[in-house]
């Protein structure tokens, strides 16, 4: 063997003086001698498996390329090959895996294909890791104990993100329905376990969001519910009726009991949002009521809009709402004092979301507008429904919609490009649609609960 | 002369390490024989070969090709090469401390510190290299296992703190602080010690003082758990003991003196020799201990510093005392009572030797003095600290409106400045000098400060105003105007508008007269009358009305007449009203046969009325002169008993002012002076004045109180009666202290007129009726 | 950089050729920058038993010229990317693969961060954007796996295509 190598080291000396005559300065045939030298010494015997757990492959052919095998493929001359080092292999394996540090993912997928030692130098944890890392909005979805234990396998983690990313893109998705109400589903909210909603049939039921079971049904309006939201501990929400319910939610899997009532709207509450310490609701009667939680007093009514308040959200002490009057207001939830006006729908609006710096609102003009917060001017307009905009959910890349022409369509918040368009999937007017990163829930006029499932097979333990 | 080695083979580790074990001992024990370049090169380099002997080679993977996700190690790659070289150091370290600690059990106290300071000098600086020398395994193999989340891997430098935390500090550290603490406790009782030694050796603790979490960041923990804790702790032992022998053998001046300096120099330990952040806990524990715990005797102290005037003393009480919460709120409450004694026990002084009159400037100078030496001692002592302030604030107002002389009313002290304040800025002999009047008036500015019943002050400043400006009597237009403006500034413009309202009056009646003069001039037949008139604003002025009816004498009606047609014409609509009890006039006498002097009298206009009379006859009784001027028969008698006093009249026939009584020209007058003053205030007359004033402000609080209310209401539209009359309160404090039962009667008043109504069903609670 | 002649520093390449550079050249070397700072300057030559006279001819002419850059911090948050390459570095780094090679090592040996990510940037030059084919070619590198393997590994990535 060794015999052969130097063989090869020999011609790899002589066509290097001859290919390039600068190279010269550095033709001390000592040193190209010592390189080599101190590959060849290596005897790979003395390299323990268990202390390098490098790679899962055998040996089966030498590492060094072989005269007559390079010769074989016929493209090179004998001297270009020779001139030729895997860098990879040869090197540190700490600088080698510095070098893949400055490739893509593709990249390093591909040379996994290369040879048996590229294959294993590919597949390095901290690699993929750093990969996965530099992905802005995956890492912050990275689960703290992962970090931690370094337990997690990077690639697989980034392959995942990877196509559910691109299923977004496409608009590939499973779907299924849950159906059990008995007429229209006005109102929804899901988590990693299960999904809420609220019903014209007055009741709210309860969905384990794996098997689309429902494994809850809560009685309680006297009429329609049409708004709801909850977190670990209570769940409120709205009702033709006219009262706003909270509900118990710290033990949901065995009875969500009622922990008060909330009277004072003097129509039906149109839309309910808290946080730990207020409750504010919107109603059909053209207010919109600020409730303490604890105690369930009302603590102020903000009067303003001159039609139905149809939305409302609450985000750091800014209440936004949404009104029949063609306008968003933007209210100082202590002083009770509206702010300022968005003004630019020409006919109501339906719904309203706001994260602190934008606003999104939908409206019965067909249009969906995104604004600044903070001068309320409208930063775009974006057209494609073909009738009332009545619910959307937006995070910070996409905004999902859902309309009375029946369709879900999904948005670029930067762009406001339409990303995606589905059709099929409601057989009347859409209420309300939630995403998350791996799902688009949807309720109808059509009593039917959509999920759609962007994830389907793929392993989303790391991905909330 | 260092030996040097050849370079061992790249992937033998014994032979590496043997190598580098070396080269690191002749760093951590001899470095002062000094390092060759070679040397450290080649030290670097055996570590840099045999790290990268790692490479990815095939030639040891020998299983199958295993699927995705199978085994989570072998995406792991290569474990790099280094995990040898990092234990082999870590025992090596581990060694060498052991070595050095087993040496230091020789020695104790002082000889512990430079042994320990020495050698953690000598191992930091040694370390520093290491560190270096070990670069390549810290950038690679330590970083990785650092990536993947090993806790227990440090770079190395860190790993020699480690090292030293768990191989020497652990075990010597009692020790180590049993002799800095001794050390320290030597330099309090004032030996001389060498406080590097300390130093060091919060150096180290600081240094050591790694997070566990994340070894790149430091804490102070090591620090304050085996440092400041102990330390802190022997400070408070140590000055509890010496603190109460003190106390029980020296006084508590001297006391204090003791405790400002131990504070004083804990505060420089700190800065000479511990860590920054050692100065709170150190600190607050001695402040508990010095101060704190003597509270008692100190506040006891206070009353007799105060008596004796104690300004050091005191000041030193306050600074030590203003260390801990609360320390001066008993001294505060304290001094507040020693003043308003002060100033009841001056007043009363006063009082007694005064009787009843009492003269304004012994008054107001006898507040001022008790005012200047306790302002002066919160300012020195006490260093103008808002607490002292205000209660200083608070015993001058107690003083200044309830004392002996003001026993009867609050309005006492204001009426009695006013007075000061007309008597310096009325002509007289006495008046200071400019510059000095400054200065008394601001004085006059600090009593007022604390005046609560302003507008009594106002109406006494305004009646004694306008009586200088009437009577010409104000020494000085720059004075009044200073005076004017200070009070301005107090009270805010509303305040003394009037007073202002007074000055320009008086300008305008100058150029009335000039215009008067030039338009009648050309007149002939006019010349024996000197004319001159004040017109003045009802509204401004604080004049009252006659009591009496008059018939101007027919020497001046033709005058008087041109004057109001004159000013009708120009003002048509204003009504005129001749305040004759404030005229005044002058007479020059002709019937002085046996004289040759012609006398001229100043007299007041009821007095020309009078005399005037005997132009025609030289004697007259009450009645015919009761007749021919009009005057009712107090007036008249007031004015006949001053020109029968001065002998102008002669009375015959009863007393003055009697049915009958008869009063005639005194044909042989005689005097030492040409201008005799006739022109003198009626005593009665006096009295009268002053209790009038004191009416005239009650009235006029009880339309300030209502117009407050009103003003309230109407932009609140409906309150509370306790938010109500607090309201008013606090919108009325500039001028007076309205009393409740007062405001309640005012907006009974207001509620029978109709301004207000009761909310019906809601207790208490008012609303506006507009 | 300043008007003062500032000391040489003697550097020994692994034959014993002997090269004088300015403290500031050779400071851009981390080993050699602690090293002058712990031992301190003297007239000893510094012998570096890793890197050759050729390759320290290049070493030396790439510090040269980069002597007043600022010192690099931290960036490991950022994206790295092997694009931002400028022209005189481009430059530098065309020089066949055993050169290349071993300016690698030489950068890592000496510590030279910015020369080791401009080496390691061409490296990754060249197998971006290449099938497991071109690779190969470019590096000499032979196929050691057998069929079956080499469509495991295929469609183990083949997600990577995906667009």
């Amino acid at each position: 063997m060794s015999s052969i190598r130097f063989k090869t080291l020999f011609c790899f000396v002589k066509g290097k003086r001859m290919k390039s005559p600068k190279s010269a300065i550095l033709g001390s045939k000592s040193r190209f001698l010592k390189i080599f030298t101190k590959v060849i010494n290596e005897d790979p015997g003395n390299r323990t498996i268990s202390r390098r757990q490098l790679s899962a492959l055998s040996p089966t052919k030498p590492h060094f390329p072989n005269v007559s095998e390079v010769e074989d493929e016929g493209f090179f001359t004998v001297e270009d090959l020779a001139s030729r080092i895997d860098f990879l292999i040869c090197l540190p394996y700490e600088i080698a895996a510095y070098i893949l540090v400055f490739v893509d993912f593709k990249t390093l997928c591909r040379m996994s294909r290369v040879s048996r030692a590229w294959y294993c130098i590919s597949r390095d944890n901290e690699i993929w890791r750093g990969m996965y890392t530099l992905n802005e909005g995956w890492r912050h979805n990275v689960p703290r104990e992962v970090t931690l234990t370094g337990e997690a396998d990077w690639k697989l983690m980034y392959k995942n993100r990877f196509i559910l990313s691109l299923r977004w893109k496409k608009g590939e998705c499973e779907k299924r329905y849950l159906k059990g109400h008995l007429d229209s589903v006005y109102c929804i909210q899901f988590d990693e376990h299960k999904i809420v909603t609220g019903s014209r049939d007055k009741t709210i039921k309860f969905w384990d969001i794996n098997t689309g079971n429902c494994f809850q049904t809560l009685h309680g309006h006297d009429l329609s519910v049409l708004c709801l939201q909850y977190d670990n501990y209570i769940m409120v929400s709205g009702s033709s009726d006219t009262t706003i319910i909270v509900w118990d939610m710290s033990n949901y899997n065995q009875n969500v009991p009622q922990l008060r009532r909330l009277e004072g709207h003097c129509a039906g509450v149109l839309d309910i949002c808290f946080d730990d310490y207020h409750i504010v609701s919107c109603s059909k009667d053209s207010t919109i009521k600020v409730w303490d939680v604890q105690t369930g007093e009302c603590l102020r009514t903000l009067v303003g809009h001159r039609g139905p308040v149809n939305a409302v959200q609450l985000k750091d002490n800014r209440i936004i709402s949404a009104s029949g009057d063609a306008l968003i207001k933007l209210w100082d939830l202590e002083e009770g004092k509206c702010i300022r006006d968005f003004v630019g729908h020409t006919r109501g609006l339906a719904c309203v979301q706001f994260d602190g710096k934008y606003v999104v609102s939908g409206s019965n003009d067909r249009t969906i507008k995104i604004w600044d917060v903070e001068t309320a001017q409208c930063m775009r307009t974006l057209e494609g429904h073909t009738d009332l905009v009545r619910t959307l959910h937006f995070d910070n890349d996409k905004i999902v919609s859902g309309s009375y022409d029946q369709t879900v369509k999904v948005w670029d918040l930067k762009t406001g490009k339409q990303l995606l368009d589905f059709h099929e999937g409601h057989t009347s007017w859409v209420f309300d649609v939630q995403f998350s990163l791996t799902k688009i829930v949807s309720t109808s006029q059509d009593q039917k609960i959509l999920v759609m499932d962007f994830a389907d097979d793929l392993d989303t333990r790391y991905i909330i | 002369m260092e030996s040097n080695p050849p370079l061992p083979a790249p992937n033998d580790l014994a032979a590496t390490w043997a190598f580098l074990e070396n080269g690191i001992d002749q760093i951590m024990n001899r470095l002062e024989e000094g390092l060759s370049y070679k040397r450290y090169m080649d030290l670097y380099t055996g570590i840099y070969n045999y790290c990268t002997s790692s490479r990815m080679n095939p030639g040891f993977a020998s299983e199958p090709l295993a699927g995705p996700g199978s085994n989570l190690n072998n995406n792991r790659g290569a474990n790099l090469m280094g995990s040898d070289l990092y234990q082999n150091l870590q025992r090596y370290l581990e060694r060498h401390l052991f070595t050095i600690r087993e040496n230091s059990t020789q020695y104790m106290d002082e000889n512990l510190l430079r042994y320990y300071t020495r050698h953690w000098e000598k191992y930091t600086t040694a370390s520093s290299y290491v560190h270096h020398v070990f670069r390549y395994l810290n950038r690679h193999w330590v970083k990785r296992e650092i990536d993947e989340g090993r806790k227990t891997v440090y770079d190395v430098y860190t790993l020699t703190l480690v090292s030293w935390r768990e191989h020497m500090f652990k075990h010597v550290e009692r020790h180590v602080m049993t002799a800095v603490l001794k050390l320290i406790e030597r330099q309090r009782n004032g030996e001389t010690v060498e406080t590097g030694l300390v130093k060091s050796v919060v150096e180290s603790f600081v240094a050591l003082g790694l997070d566990d979490a994340d070894s790149s960041k430091s804490t102070l923990d090591v620090y304050k758990d085996h440092f400041e804790r102990p330390f802190v702790e022997a400070s408070e032992v140590y000055y509890k003991k010496e603190s109460e022998k003190f106390v029980s053998e020296n006084s508590v001046t001297d006391y204090m003196k003791k405790a400002e300096t131990r504070l004083s120099e804990e505060e420089n330990r700190v800065k000479m020799y511990l860590h920054t952040s050692t100065n709170k806990p150190l600190i607050t524990t001695c402040e508990a201990v010095l101060v704190k715990n003597h509270t008692d005797i100190m506040w006891d102290e206070f009353q007799n510093l105060l008596n004796m005037d104690k300004l050091d003393d005191l000041h030193r009480m306050y600074s030590l005392l203003s260390r801990i919460p609360e320390g001066l709120d008993p001294l505060r409450t304290r001094f507040e009572e020693h003043v308003r004694k002060a100033g009841l026990s001056a007043i009363e002084k006063i009082a007694d030797q005064g009787g009843e009159t009492m003269e304004p400037k012994t008054y107001v100078d006898a507040l001022l003095e008790v005012h200047r030496k306790y302002n002066d001692m919160v300012t020195t002592a006490f260093r103008g600290e808002a607490g002292f302030v205000a209660s200083l604030d608070k015993a001058c107002r107690e003083f200044v409106n309830r004392n002996n002389v003001c026993k009867s009313s609050t309005s006492k002290s204001p009426e009695l400045l006013a007075r000061f304040c007309d008597s310096l800025l009325r002509k007289s002999a006495k008046n200071p000098e400019e510059g000095d009047l400054e200065d008394v008036l601001n004085n006059i500015m600090t009593v007022f400060k604390y005046v609560e019943d302003k507008d009594v002050f106002q109406k006494f400043y305004s009646k004694m105003l306008a009586k200088r400006l009437v009577n010409g009597t104000s020494a000085s237009e720059d004075a009044e105007s200073s005076m004017i403006s200070k009070l301005k500034e107090a009270c805010g413009f509303e305040y003394t508008s009037k007073l202002q309202r007074m000055f320009t009056d008086m300008g305008l009646s100058k150029d009335l007269n000039d215009q008067f003069k030039d338009r009648f001039s050309t007149d002939a037949g006019d010349q024996q009358v000197d004319f001159s008139v004040l017109v003045l604003g009802t509204a401004s002025w604080p004049l009252q009305p006659s009591t009496t009816n008059f018939i101007i004498p027919e020497e001046v009606e033709k005058t008087f007449h041109k004057f109001k047609m004159f000013y009708q014409n120009k003002h048509s609509g204003r009504k005129l009203n001749w305040l004759f009890h404030l005229s005044k006039g002058e007479l020059k006498t002709n019937y002085l046969k046996a004289s040759k002097t012609t006398y001229t009298f100043q007299v007041s206009t009821y007095q020309m009325g009078i005399l005037l009379q005997y132009n025609k006859d030289t004697t007259y009784t009450f009645e015919e002169l009761s007749q021919s001027t009009d005057l009712n028969a107090e007036v008249l008698s007031g004015q006949l008993g001053i020109l029968v006093k001065a002998k102008v009249l002669l009375l015959s026939n009863g007393a003055v002012g009697e049915p009958g009584s008869r009063y005639d020209l005194h044909m042989d007058f005689k005097s030492k002076k040409v201008r005799i003053q006739l022109n003198v205030p009626v005593k009665s007359e006096q009295k009268v004045e002053v209790e009038e004033t004191h009416k005239t402000v009650e009235e006029d609080r009880k339309l300030l109180m209502q117009a407050a209310i009103v003003r309230i209401m109407k932009t609140r539209k409906t309150m509370k009666h306790v938010a109500l009359v607090n309201e008013v309160i606090s919108q009325l404090s500039n001028r007076f202290k309205p009393k409740i039962p007062d405001i309640k009667k005012c907006i009974d008043v207001l509620l029978e007129k109709e301004y207000l109504e009761r909310v019906e069903g809601q207790k208490d609670m008012f609303s506006y009726v507009a | 950089m300043s008007t003062i002649e500032q000391k040489k520093v003697k550097l020994t390449s692994s034959e014993g050729t002997e090269f004088q550079v300015e403290r500031s050249v050779a400071e851009r070397s981390v080993l050699l920058k602690n090293m002058l700072e712990d031992v301190g300057e003297n007239d000893m030559a510094i012998p570096l038993p890793n890197v050759t006279g050729p390759i320290l001819t290049k070493v030396i002419d790439y510090c040269t010229h980069h002597r007043n850059d600022p010192i690099q911090n931290h960036d490991d948050d950022l994206k790295k990317t092997s694009e931002d390459i400028d022209d005189w570095d481009a430059e530098f780094c065309k020089v066949d693969q055993g050169t290349l090679f071993e300016l690698i090592l030489a950068a890592n040996y000496l510590d030279i961060k910015p020369l080791l990510d401009l080496t390691c940037k061409t490296v990754a030059n060249m197998i971006k954007n290449k099938s497991p084919e071109e690779i190969r070619a470019t590096f000499n590198i032979t196929n050691d796996f057998t069929p079956e393997e080499e469509e495991q590994v295929r469609k183990e990535n083949e997600w990577c295509e995906e667009r």
